[in-house]
């Protein structure tokens, strides 16, 4: 019985000794809230709100690559490190004689592209129908190649030794996304660059940059849409085709989505 | 108390005018965000590159040294004087053979040297550089086969050929610079040495300095475009231009520089990049152009919009803009006046595209303009848009030498004369003839009368626009 007692002194000798000691995180917790909440704290950089740019769209990155690399290029640089761009860039073949001959499975695909900007609202059904009367009347042949980006290119000409142009098309391989359309045709159809464009933005995927508007005061008033966020432009253009053919004047539709980096005013 | 109720709509009136009164449609002024500098210097009497004096007309004539079985080119600079018509080299050194480096009017066969005629009869030779790798490969190759006599023996034999590889390579290494020659043809020194890799394309000059492009790169995708004045004292600046990947210099204007600018609904260097070569080429045939006045200083551009829609834009004559109307295959001349805004046609033609060269005037502003009409040189008069072919100046004059045809007007002397040229199949070296020019006092004066009624109109326009303005508030 002694023993027991003695045995419940102890215990209780080190209960009273282990519970301050457990209490002292509680009031270390307490003291750093204490010191911490409701206290204000001068932050060294201001916060910004996350604006996307054209780096956070693939499409775009590939397009600015693109464009600087063929700059670079064409000025006698094969192989660039500068800038942050870095590699060797290989355009593909430009005209049909480099190009490859492309088989019904590519005209298809070719066709289910352009179907695809006709549905979603950025080529007018009328522009489609006519390229492809004339591609159908003259059994037109249809090339392809591919840039060491994986843009791929298609073109549509009167014939296999013409140099005739009907339809120019550059596609991002693995996007589906289509980046350049040029057609030339005998006659020109309506389109509102203000209804085609936007459409064009979402169809591409790119209205999260958020501020696509009219480059204003630029020459692309009339054709263009802007964003200064991914630093891009998109044009829409119609007008007379004099280079295509000597024969008869052609007209062509050109969409074109690109870098742009030259200020533009509000 | 009446007159109180009045104001409230007379205000309003008032604000509205100046709303709708904002720059007019041809004109409107910005700050060119490009201009990151303002230049130190200020913009003269701006006139394009012109080779007469008074003492003469200044050229370049191709020569020949013998040296074995091989014969070795080189240019001299010659001077077809006024007076006797005869083409003399512009070189009076005692003993000179006109036939080395030493000459003061050599110049290496290869380069396209500019000649320019100074008002105190001296002559300035600007030289611009190789560009491109070309360059330096060429100076290379030149310097193996100098350093090679086997190989030097064999393609440029004899002394003659060592002085030939010599002189080309002491060309390939110098940069671009600014050679003045005396009146006396006695000395010839170095005005300018331009930066290295600074070789512009020279476009016009005004009493202290030349003017030119530089555009580094391939023609279709420069990667670095900007403005260059050289100053005869021998001060270099570069500046930019506004939207310089498709804007070029044409000449300068009541202290500004002239500008076009050429527009296109599609960014035609990305279409390039692309790879889309038969959009760009179509584009290219389609794109219009706009004249923008450029204020190095300040940065400023008017940008005028000519009242015809497709133009290309040729030159800067006095306050005329001269340019091309494109219409359905057709190209009119026309000429735009910078101070009043009036445009005017002066011929057309629909074979192809017409350019505009002034003939230089050493009375006062060119009377004419060297086009082409149907597709043959054709001589334009300014102030009428009279013309005259090749065969016609021919006729003025009161003999041609057999074989020998008019190749173009050189210039316009102070006493009222035509200097012509004149080629033959036969002979390589033009000759030239004095024809009184066709200008007559009665067509100056006439162009004086139509100015002045074309500002009596236009005060008239405004008299009447100001008092219909005033009609409401009333």
């Amino acid at each position: 019985m002694k023993r027991n007692r003695k045995r419940g002194w102890m215990l209780a000798l080190c209960a009273a000794a282990i519970v301050p000691l457990a209490a002292i995180p509680l009031g270390w917790f307490a003291l750093t809230d204490a010191a911490m909440v409701g206290q204000t704290h001068t932050q060294q950089t201001p916060y910004t709100s996350l604006v996307p740019t054209g780096d956070d769209y693939y499409l775009l990155r590939q397009l600015n690559t693109r464009v600087e690399l063929a700059w670079r290029n064409y000025n006698g640089q094969m192989y660039s490190t500068e800038d942050g761009v870095e590699g060797m860039y290989f355009s593909g073949a430009t005209y049909s004689g480099g190009m490859t001959y492309a088989d019904a499975d590519m005209q298809q695909y070719r066709d289910e592209v352009l179907q695809t900007l006709v549905d979603g609202g950025v080529l007018p059904q009328a522009w489609w129908d006519q390229v492809k009367e004339e591609i159908d009347y003259w059994a037109a042949p249809t090339y392809y190649s591919t840039d060491s980006l994986g843009f791929l290119r298609l073109k549509t000409y009167v014939g296999e030794n013409s140099q005739t142009c009907l339809l120019n098309m550059e596609v991002d391989s693995r996007t589906g996304k289509v980046v350049a359309l040029w057609i030339s045709a005998l006659q020109r159809h309506e389109i509102d660059p203000a209804v085609a464009l936007p459409a064009w933005v979402e169809l591409n995927e790119l209205d999260g940059l958020g501020d696509w508007t009219v480059p204003t005061g630029t020459d692309y008033e009339q054709s263009g849409l802007y964003s200064e966020n991914g630093q891009a432009l998109m044009t829409c253009a119609t007008g007379e085709d004099t280079f295509s053919s000597s024969g008869e004047t052609r007209q062509f539709l050109s969409l074109q989505l690109g870098p742009y980096t030259k200020e533009v005013s509000g | 108390m009446k007159h109180l109720l009045i104001l409230g709509p007379a205000l309003l009136l008032v604000f509205l005018t100046a709303c709708g009164s904002a720059p007019s449609d041809t004109a409107t002024t910005e700050t060119a965000a490009t201009a990151e500098t303002a230049a130190t210097w200020t913009v003269g009497k701006m006139e394009p590159l012109y080779s007469a004096n008074s003492q003469g007309y200044y050229r370049t004539t191709y020569r020949e040294r013998e040296g074995g079985n091989t014969v070795y080119a080189y240019d001299l600079i010659t001077r077809v004087s006024f007076d006797t018509l005869e083409e003399e080299v512009l070189c009076h050194l005692p003993g000179c053979e006109h036939d080395t480096p030493d000459c003061v009017s050599y110049i290496n066969i290869q380069t396209s040297d500019v000649i320019l005629a100074q008002e105190d009869g001296s002559v300035l030779v600007y030289h611009a550089a190789f560009s491109d790798q070309s360059g330096q490969n060429m100076l290379e190759s030149y310097q193996e086969i100098l350093n090679d006599p086997a190989r030097l023996e064999e393609a440029y034999p004899g002394e003659a050929g060592k002085a030939y590889v010599q002189d080309c390579i002491d060309m390939l290494q110098q940069p671009s610079y600014v050679d003045r020659i005396s009146a006396d043809g006695l000395t010839r020194e170095r005005l300018v040495t331009l930066p290295e890799g600074v070789n512009p394309g020279l476009v016009c000059r005004d009493e202290n300095a030349l003017y030119g492009i530089v555009k580094e790169g391939v023609f279709e995708a420069a990667t670095n475009i900007y403005g260059v004045r050289i100053g005869l004292d021998g001060q270099v600046d570069t500046f930019s231009i506004p939207d310089p990947d498709y804007t070029t210099l044409l000449g300068g204007w009541n202290g500004q520089l002239v500008l076009c600018h050429t527009r296109s609904p599609v960014d035609m260097n990305t279409m390039y990049l692309y790879g889309n070569y038969d959009g760009y080429y179509a584009l290219i045939a389609q794109d219009t152009h706009d004249c923008w006045l450029y204020d190095p200083a300040t940065g400023a551009v008017d940008k005028i919009r000519l009242p015809d829609q497709n133009v290309e834009l040729w030159q800067v004559v006095g306050d005329q803009l001269l340019y091309n109307r494109k219409e359905a295959g057709r190209y009119t001349l026309c000429a735009y006046d910078l101070m009043t805004g009036e445009a005017r046609a002066l011929c057309e033609e629909s074979n192809m595209g017409t350019d505009a060269s002034p003939v230089q005037n050493l009375g006062g502003m060119p009377h004419f303009v060297v086009s082409y009409l149907n597709g043959s040189i054709t001589t334009v008069e300014l102030s009428t848009g009279l013309t005259w072919s090749q065969a016609e100046l021919g006729e003025m004059a009161e003999e041609i030498p057999a074989g020998f045809y008019v190749n173009r007007p050189v210039c316009e002397t102070a006493d009222g004369n035509l200097l012509l040229e004149l080629y033959s199949n036969s002979y390589r070296n033009p000759i030239y003839l004095m024809v009184p020019s066709p200008v007559t006092p009665e067509e100056d004066t006439a162009d004086v009368s139509a100015s002045l009624q074309a500002i009596q109109d236009y005060l008239q326009v405004t008299q009447d626009y100001e008092e219909a303005a005033e009609e409401p508030s009333s």
